[in-house]
């Protein structure tokens, strides 16, 4: 009998099905919760949602865990300890919120009164978008993004994505593709965009009989579920890629020639310079025309036919089409020479290659609701086990061009590009200039050569050049990256390196977690550690950087707090609403009312609630729902005006309705560029790269790291090796890291059902070496052992399996170092493993190595 | 007669263990209990590896062991052919832990998830749970009163599990076997028990 059945009805005051958001990723499905006499008992999905389809996956219940989870704090808390470090307790006391406010208050207030970019903020708490900018747009530091980018996040596939299409994720086309090649990812099985719908979608696909090939240095829930698993050394996906499309366009000679001719500027002239050669007196970029023997500009009407192949002469100088120098780059990957650096046999390359050209169909149309696309049902996807690596530009780049070649690029059954939507400025653009709500378009708006504009700002605004940099994260010398918060650490502990000239006092942490998140750990500690003032807005003050924080403050839950949400979602559009579903503690204080609160505190109301105009309010015209300057207005308050501002409706009618979402028609999904071409050869990489030279070379290379900053801006693919393929490290095996679908921010790790749940799955909390490696160090199945990596060492037990590379140690994102519980302590944390700092990020995206190399061996 | 079971689709199940979380919340089960759970299973030799994600709970069985096992008599078979236990009669003698070939039934250790602190959530559960007595999957049989499917069910990404009445021809379950492309027959774990489960696996 259930215990609802047992109580008696006398006894029951409230039995409600609440509907709210799931916020344990950030994608923020919706749920029902079942709250009896005060207690959330139950999260059940929202029938109803399409986003999620009407389910949801593990972590759901996650809510739950977070909630009564003894380890919540509903009082602020100061260290008494001033030891900090990893299994230091950091004894903790109960203050006041005046004690604390006092403490902060002074502190912040110097800083801003001397020097703002002494704070360092991280409140990319994926749950509150709102309050991501707050450290960089309100209080004026230029460290605004401590937590960014990391090892879990996309990292360098967003800016790509942005770069070359003004998207931010992709998906394949679950409704239409037939064939999915996917490299180093989850999606539609294990993690990434909206786990629980795209696991149906991708469900269904497979049982209409799309085929799935994983290639994965690991056997992932894909791989295995995967009609073929090729296994593949880490970091040499881009290459295993360049060589599929060798096959592709040298062996097979097939490609969507129509696609690349009138989508792309892969017929644009490019001289000797790599510029697009231009018409001298439109300026246009010219293209061959080989039946009028002549070149013309790109959108001439005369044009009768697009070379893409061939050497030209315009005004007496050399040129090609851009597409002959992809051409001419590919001859470097033959199938035998790939073979030699991914692992994969050449013959199943070529095999490969073949299967996916013939199941794009390149030719074949398909006809929507009266309109005919293309018809394209091949994709390849991928994700960051492919691409984030030291090279995670030219990876992302050439995983693009692959879907290019086929022209299944937002195309039926192919490769879509996805928004972030979260930014109301694109929706207002879509609304001004084409006419059409967003927030589900890409931004697509056409530069003066025809190609689509670059979209790199949705997170941050342009840095200019300069030196001395203000950014811990070097951001004046990256201008298309996301914000590669993981260089903070080098820059706090070895400024000169950056001819940075201050030092940074303090920190606030709003459910962010650098130590675990960011790599090389122990050196995020040893930065923390520098630091005057820490503080952490948290439910718990147990994770490796609240443990490390001089004062904790307790922060409303998930089940608390309003929210309106809405994230890279596939294929549909709308808000949805988180409401309170319990009531908080009294002491417990939201995070945006606190950040409200705080920048009252400090004198800065108005610019915090400037900018939550700028950003969220005023670019819908509805100035009556502009916040007063030095108003305090409760979260509610302003998402209440945000909404009336963007939809007309306001937080009453989103408690009566749950969403606005709705599926998006053919016509918002498809191929949304009109006559925009997209990028083949990404000219605008190598512009800012040869900007960026010259500026160097200006101030006459005062750093070492400067000369060789530029080498990745190119506009074509090719694969470089990464600073751990080198062939003479003493570290022979190469440590991988994988998200699981059960965790994606770190708290959940340390949630007790979801913990329990995997200490009974032993390839995921111990780490899964191959058997043949096994044998050559004479390692057995749960043999404890010791992981070494240039930075760390951990503890851990082995899974002995035929399911990996036998060049790899895969560890999972279940360990914790963390005092609770749940934790799971004899898990490793590949964090700490990893190498960090600009060394081994990708100076175009910003993106961190997440892989290195180590070495195991049997617990003494 | 109204038979209820499950078919259980392996083709689309991805081990994402929402049907245990899910069980695991809406039974608010004692640590160590876990109803519903996924084992994942590899086989053949690198680099030709398979595998599959195999989601088990309990049967149902037509012919349960546990059912003859119990010397209290205390589980029963409701009319619809849900294996129950009646908490008045279970004493706690466990012959049907061992009994039952699928290791669907459990006895709660005694303490609860956090080290001695009953949390809000276990509390509301405690106070009302009967000491010392076996505890297995009901299939949801609170929700199926309320015209509810499982919470197993329900939470299913992938829709791999087809809740319903085996007797019936147009029940969700017997439509999907019959519009199921390839069409596979729909097999027991363990058929040489004899039990009958009425939880059914499509390969």
């Amino acid at each position: 009998m259930h215990t609802l059945e047992k109580i008696k009805k006398d006894e029951i005051w409230q039995d409600e099905w609440i509907p709210t958001v799931c916020s344990m990723c950030l994608h923020h499905c919706g749920v029902l919760v079942h709250v009896v006499n005060g207690v959330a008992i139950k999260v059940d999905p929202d029938p109803d949602c399409p986003d999620n389809e009407g389910h949801n996956c593990a972590k759901a219940q996650g809510l739950l865990l977070k909630q009564y989870d003894p380890h919540r704090i509903t009082k602020p808390l100061m260290r008494t300890n001033s030891e900090k470090g990893v299994g230091v307790d950091p004894k903790w006391k109960e203050i006041t919120w005046d004690e604390a406010w006092s403490i902060i208050v002074e502190k912040f207030k110097r800083i801003l009164k001397e020097d703002p970019r002494k704070l360092l903020y991280a409140g990319t708490d994926f749950r509150r978008s709102w309050i991501w900018a707050w450290g960089g747009a309100v209080f004026g530091t230029p460290n605004g993004f401590f937590s960014d980018v990391g090892t879990t996040c996309g990292g360098g596939y967003h800016p790509v994505n942005g770069i070359m299409f003004g998207s931010f994720a992709t998906q394949p086309d679950w409704y239409r593709c037939n064939y999915l090649l996917q490299i180093g990812g989850g999606d539609g099985f294990e993690s990434h965009l909206h786990l629980a719908g795209n696991a149906k979608r991708c469900a269904d696909a497979r049982m209409r009989g799309m085929k799935v090939v994983s290639v994965d240095p690991r056997m992932a829930t894909v791989s295995v579920k995967a009609d073929e698993w090729i296994p593949i050394r880490p970091g040499t996906d881009g290459c295993f890629v360049l060589s599929l499309m060798y096959v592709m366009v040298h062996e097979l000679g097939k490609y969507d020639k129509e696609f690349l001719k009138k989508r792309t500027n892969a017929p644009y002239l490019i001289g000797a310079d790599g510029y697009y050669v231009r018409d001298r007196d439109s300026k246009k970029p010219l293209i061959w025309d080989p039946i009028d023997q002549k070149p013309k500009p790109f959108n001439d009407k005369s044009i009768k036919d697009f070379a893409l192949l061939g050497t030209y002469f315009v005004d007496g100088v050399e040129c090609k089409p851009a597409f002959q120098l992809l051409f001419d780059k590919l001859k470097e990957y033959p199938p035998e020479k790939a073979e030699k650096i991914t692992t994969v046999p050449a013959s199943t390359i070529r095999r490969i290659a073949k299967e996916f050209v013939e199941a794009a169909r390149i030719g074949e149309t398909i006809v929507i609701d009266g309109v005919e696309y293309p018809y394209r049902p091949a994709c390849l996807q991928w994700y960051r086990g492919a691409h984030a690596h030291e090279h995670s530009w030219l990876d992302n780049l050439a995983f693009k061009t692959l879907n290019l070649l086929v022209g299944n690029t937002d195309m039926p059954g192919g490769h879509l590009n996805i928004p972030l939507g979260w930014d109301p400025h694109i929706d207002a653009w879509s609304l001004k200039y084409l006419g059409r709500p967003g927030p589900s378009w890409n931004f697509v708006e056409p530069d003066e050569d025809g190609v689509t504009k670059p979209w790199l700002y949705e997170l941050r605004p342009p840095v200019p050049f300069k030196y001395p940099p203000d950014h811990l994260d070097l951001l004046e010398y990256l201008p298309v990256a996301v914000e590669p918060g993981h260089i903070y650490p080098e820059a706090i502990l070895n400024p000169d390196r950056f001819g940075i000239t201050y030092r940074p006092e303090a920190a606030l942490f709003i459910h962010a977690n650098p130590v675990w998140n960011i790599p090389e750990s122990f050196k995020t500690i040893e930065a923390i550690k520098k630091l005057d003032l820490v503080v952490a807005m948290d439910v718990q003050a147990v994770s490796e950087t609240t443990s490390l924080a001089d004062i904790v403050l307790p922060d409303y839950t998930y089940l608390e707090a309003w929210g309106i949400e809405h994230c890279e979602t596939p294929f549909i559009w709308g808000h949805i609403l988180r409401r309170p579903v319990l009531k908080p503690p009294e002491t417990c204080m939201d995070a945006t009312d606190f950040l409200t609160e705080l920048s009252d505190r400090l004198g800065i109301l108005d610019k915090w609630n400037g900018f939550l105009n700028w950003r969220f309010i005023a670019p819908f015209g509805k100035n009556e729902y502009l916040l007063e300057p030095n108003r305090k207005y409760r979260v509610e308050e302003f998402l209440d005006r945000w909404m009336r501002a963007q939809h007309g409706v306001g937080l009453d009618w989103f408690i009566e309705h749950k969403w606005n979402m709705r599926k998006k028609t053919p016509k918002e999904l498809y191929w949304p560029y009109g006559d925009t071409r997209i990028p083949l050869y990404v000219m605008c990489v190598k512009q800012y790269g040869d900007e960026l030279r010259k500026q160097f070379a200006e101030l006459g290379y005062p750093k070492d790291w400067m000369k060789n900053w530029c080498d990745d801006y190119l506009p074509l693919p090719e694969w470089k090796p990464s600073k751990i393929h080198n062939p003479d490290s003493e570290y022979d095996l190469y440590m991988i890291y994988y998200k699981l679908p059960h965790i994606t921010f770190s708290d959940l790790a340390t949630g007790a059902w979801i913990s329990e749940v995997l200490q009974k799955r032993a390839d995921i909390v111990r780490v899964q070496i191959n058997t043949q490696t096994a044998r050559k160090k004479g390692l057995k199945d749960g043999d404890k052992v010791i992981i070494r990596s240039k930075t760390a060492q951990m503890k851990a037990i082995v899974h002995v399996t035929e399911g990996v590379h036998p060049d790899v140690v895969a560890v999972s994102n279940a360990g914790k170092w963390v005092k609770h519980p749940w934790a799971i302590n004899y898990a490793p944390t590949s964090s700490a493993l990893l190498q960090g700092g600009v060394d081994f990020t990708c100076k175009v995206s910003g993106c961190p190595e997440t892989a290195t190399r180590v070495t195991i061996e049997k617990e003494a | 007669m109204v038979r209820l079971g499950m078919i259980i689709d392996l083709k689309r199940c991805i081990g994402c263990d929402s049907c245990t979380l899910a069980c695991k919340a809406e039974q608010g089960t004692p640590k160590g209990v876990l109803f519903s759970r996924v084992y994942r299973k590899l086989y053949g030799e690198y680099p030709r590896v398979k595998g599959f994600f195999l989601p088990v709970l309990c049967n149902h069985c037509e012919n349960p062991s546990c059912e003859k096992a119990c010397p209290t008599r205390a589980i029963y078979r409701t009319k619809d052919g849900v294996v129950l236990i009646d908490e008045e009669k279970c004493s706690g003698v466990r012959a049907c832990v061992s009994a039952c070939p699928y290791g669907a039934i459990f006895f709660p250790l005694e303490d609860g998830y956090f080290p001695n602190k009953m949390t809000v959530y276990e509390e509301f559960h405690n106070k009302y749970r009967k000491k010392d007595i076996a505890l297995k999957c009901n299939l949801c049989y609170h929700r199926l009163k309320e015209g509810k499917e499982p919470a197993c069910v329900v939470a299913c990404p992938t829709e791999c599990r087809i809740f319903g009445d085996l007797d019936d021809p147009n029940s969700k379950p017997n439509r999907y076997i019959r519009e199921r492309k390839p069409q596979v027959k729909p097999l027991p774990l363990r058929p040489e028990t004899g039990n009958k489960p009425k939880v059914l696996y499509l390969p």
